[in-house]
């Protein structure tokens, strides 16, 4: 059995979700010298939501690999990814959590109002490239974003543009639109200075290669060099998370469980859907004792 | 003219002096399964062309795991030729530097490492071949050095049994045994006296127990439950409207669920139809359990297989009349020369695809990924170096002139919107994309429209061979495109002259009413049915079965 973490990325917080891990949560508090928030209020703000997913994330994936539960791969969503990083060894819990409260305090600030995400459902890449073309506009401007499955693709900009790429998306006969629960254009280029800046502060930094493959956001490919994962890192608030391939070069490197970090099932059902064979567990809904009881017996049962 | 002087054994010294360097650990032809990273990096030159066994079914994954464990500055730039890239370590092996290049058939499961690493650079792709091309070039420009391959059993001698799963293990070797090329063997057991020999001693240089027995995967098992309605539909208009109408002795079905409902749909509708002894008499396909009921009901006098099919041994032990069937009681499979029976040999090949143009070219590759061909390509076209005739070969002529000569039935069986509910029928292929993306020489098309004679929706029966002209082959493909925008460009006076022509026919021309394609009218609805069917000979994997 090959077993990946994966990662939630923003639009999986939940008010609360820090209350189990108060350990991380000073760890954490000590090294930024602010006190961290996870409450209904502060999620509406990306530095808080991106700071409790991290936490959280590492938190949980140390547990279970005290509790012999290892991973093959890792592979993160997004602010996902630095979680993914650290698991993986590439970077320490102390500077992760450094480019993440970076990285998430300038995304608050680059685009107070008006822009966000949105999700489309039921159109191909090329279909959604189409309607996003056809509704940009430099002053209202709209890219696409991360393609989550082959027909779940997400779209980045202003809301005026990402309204117009609905409508498009309409006619070409998507399924469904959605507006995220993200109040910034995460994603596209519409971060790229930020994506430099972060690149920059990210060289600056101590790293290893990985013990444990990374997946990249940007790419897809499978990586274990320490510059470009770093680079990945950095990068990826710019690019579209191509998730569907992170997961697809996953089975094809054999493997069969994916075990998603908390909060939330967001990662399993799109994981599901595409690779069926495979299985899949949700720390948030199993726990962790159910989690280390089920991968004792899988392993058991292949043997 | 001046004669060269040269010595003309310097591939077989080399050899011999490679296995003279590992003759200390060497037992008659045997070598310990601890030793066989050592023995690998002792025997693999840098740069040589190395077959690994990957097949569809069969793989050598000892071999394969084993071969990522050698050290790349002792073993690396390989060029590797595989008819099937399978498993996660066959590309392993690229990004370790161990190889450089590759020639293969079929990536399915690999897909889009495979495009990824082409567009890294981390794997040079030689070309994608049909599996007969790669079996060809295997004694042409493609000689093996060193051929990795897997069989079930070895005796002591080194002789080889590779039984049901035989596939191209013997091709492969061949190629190899034969330019002094270097046959290295991983076996699951090794035997006092094999139940027979597949291939003897002489051509093999290397046996090694492999710590597992070889993986084998079960890839032609359809299980009756998924089959649809609209499917059955289909299989009755293509028995009625295609193997009836041309009396179709000799076939290759596809692997999908459509030609599946056909199997099953032979020895209850065709029989209602009264075709039993006039139709689908000799096969050339895996062993499709799904075919198990029209066996037992006497539809098939024979079937020669490409490959085995997990749980089927005993079944076709008990069934030498039908299957090629060694004196020991399992089958004989051959890819190669199963690819050309199918290429050559039979009347028709039906199969499905994902994307169909407007002239009817149609090809399984989606964007971003590289799956390749295998040997559908091979089947699936009219060989123009075919001179036998048969009922069904000749049928094809439409205006018969002096020199006139038949055609091969090549049918493309779709819905007209696949399972992610996009339209089937395209303007334009995705392999034009992958083609760019991947800088290949040409499109990677896995049947040309020219050699399409019939195309089977839901909607009906395009008879493209039928058709005069281009012009007049899009609308028949439209008038059974539904309403895909293709589809929806066809209007009912156009629709109702080709139906009077006889270029597209429709369920109610053939006097098949929609109502009757009912899952009733399968001879089995089920896994468990077959294993009924088969007088419980047939064993299906755990994973089809639905009981423990």
């Amino acid at each position: 059995m090959k077993i990946v973490f994966t990662f939630p990325g923003q639009g999986a917080q939940i008010p609360g979700m820090l209350q189990d891990v108060p350990h991380y949560v000073q760890k954490a508090e000590r090294i930024i010298g602010a006190s961290i928030l996870d409450d209904e209020k502060a999620f509406q703000s990306t530095i808080w939501i991106q700071l409790a997913l991290f936490l959280k994330g590492v938190a949980v994936a140390e547990r279970l690999i005290e509790k012999n539960v290892c991973p093959q791969f890792v592979a993160g969503h997004s602010i996902g990814a630095f979680a993914a990083a650290v698991i993986s060894g590439v970077l320490t819990f102390e500077d992760a959590l450094k480019m993440v409260w970076h990285r998430a305090k300038r995304m608050d600030e680059a685009y107070p109002e008006g822009y966000g995400m949105g999700v489309i459902c039921g159109l191909t890449e090329r279909e959604v490239k189409k309607a996003v073309d056809l509704a940009y506009h430099v002053q209202f401007p709209v890219h696409l974003s991360n393609i989550n499955a082959e027909q779940q693709i997400a779209v980045s900009g202003s809301w005026q543009g990402i309204e117009k790429a609905f409508q498009f998306a309409k006619q070409f006969g998507a399924q469904k639109t959605t507006i995220l629960q993200v109040p910034i254009p995460s994603h596209s280029p519409l971060m790229a200075e930020l994506s430099e800046e972060l690149l920059d502060l990210i060289s600056k930094v101590p790293l290893n290669d990985a013990n444990i493959p990374y997946l990249a956001n940007r790419t897809g490919r499978m990586l274990s060099d320490k510059n470009k994962i770093s680079e990945d890192l950095a990068l990826n608030v710019a690019f579209p998370v191509r998730w569907n391939d992170m997961t697809e070069v996953c089975v094809e490197s054999g493997a069969d469980c994916f075990i998603e970090m908390p909060p939330g099932h967001v990662l399993s059902n799109l994981v599901k859907q595409a690779h069926e064979t495979t299985r899949q567990i949700v720390v948030d809904e199993v726990g962790l004792e159910a989690t280390q009881y089920l991968i004792k017996k899988w392993k058991e049962q292949d043997e | 003219m001046k004669k060269i002087t040269r010595s003309w054994t310097q591939k077989r010294d080399q050899k011999l002096e490679k296995l003279e360097s590992i003759n200390s650990l060497l037992d008659g032809k045997f070598i310990d399964t601890s030793r066989i990273v050592e023995v690998m990096e002792a025997l693999i030159e840098p740069g040589s062309k190395v077959v690994l066994e990957g097949d569809n079914q069969k793989q050598a994954s000892f071999l394969s795991q084993k071969l990522v464990e050698v050290n790349p500055s002792k073993v690396h730039d390989l060029h590797m030729i595989m008819s099937s890239i399978s498993r996660p370590e066959h590309l392993d092996i690229f990004e370790r530097g161990i190889a450089e290049r590759i020639d293969f058939s079929y990536c399915g499961s690999q897909s889009l490492r495979v495009a990824q690493m082409v567009e890294d650079g981390t794997l040079k792709l030689g070309e994608i071949h049909t599996y007969l091309e790669l079996f060809g070039r295997l004694f042409v420009d493609l000689i093996p050095d060193v051929a990795l391959v897997a069989a079930d059993k070895a005796d002591k001698d080194g002789n080889l049994y590779t039984g049901n799963n035989t596939e191209e293990t013997p091709t492969i070797v061949e190629a190899a045994a034969f330019k002094d090329g270097i046959v290295i063997v991983q076996v699951n057991e090794i035997v006092d006296e094999l139940p027979r020999v597949d291939i003897p001693a002489s051509w093999v240089d290397v046996v090694v127990k492999a710590d597992k027995p070889y993986v084998l995967e079960a890839l032609f098992t359809r299980d009756p439950q998924n089959i649809t309605e609209l499917q059955i539909l289909m299989g009755m208009m293509a028995i009625k409207g295609i193997y009836g109408k041309h009396q179709v002795q000799s076939l290759n079905h596809g692997i999908g669920f459509n030609t599946a409902a056909i199997e099953l749909l032979l020895p209850t509708y065709g029989e209602q139809l009264g075709l039993k002894g006039k139709i689908a008499k000799h096969w050339t396909l895996n062993p499709h359990p799904t075919l198990i009921p029209a066996i037992e009901c006497g539809w098939v006098e024979s079937i020669h297989s490409f490959g085995g099919e997990v749980g089927m041994e005993k079944y076709i032990a008990a069934r030498p009349d039908i299957f090629f069937v060694g004196k020991d009681g399992s089958m004989r499979s051959n890819r190669a020369l199963s690819q050309v029976a199918g290429q050559f040999a039979v009347d028709m090949f039906i199969g499905s695809t994902l994307q169909i143009d407007r002239e009817g070219n149609s090809s399984t590759v989606t964007a971003g990924r590289l799956s390749g061909f295998g040997g559908a390509p091979n089947m699936g076209h009219d060989p123009r170096g075919r001179r036998h005739s048969t009922a069904a070969w000749l049928d094809m002529i439409e205006n018969p002139h002096e020199l006139s000569k038949g055609k091969k039935l090549v049918v493309q069986m779709v819905e007209t919107f696949g399972a992610n509910k996009k339209p089937v029928f395209v303007e334009k292929l995705d392999a034009i994309k992958v083609r760019n993306e991947a800088g290949l020489a040409i499109a990677p098309v896995m049947i040309y429209g020219d050699d399409v004679t019939h195309v089977v929706t839901e909607e009906g029966i395009a008879y493209l061979y039928k058709a005069e002209g281009l012009d007049e082959r899009k609308k028949a493909l439209a008038a059974i495109a539904g309403v895909t925008p293709f589809g929806m460009e066809s209007n009912e006076k156009e629709v109702k002259k080709l139906r009077e022509k006889g270029i597209v026919a429709y369920p109610e021309d053939l006097g098949i009413s929609r109502v009757q394609a009912k899952r009733s009218l399968l001879a089995a609805q089920s896994i468990s049915d077959l294993v009924k069917w088969s007088d419980g000979l047939y064993e299906p994997t755990s994973k089809f079965r639905s009981w423990s």
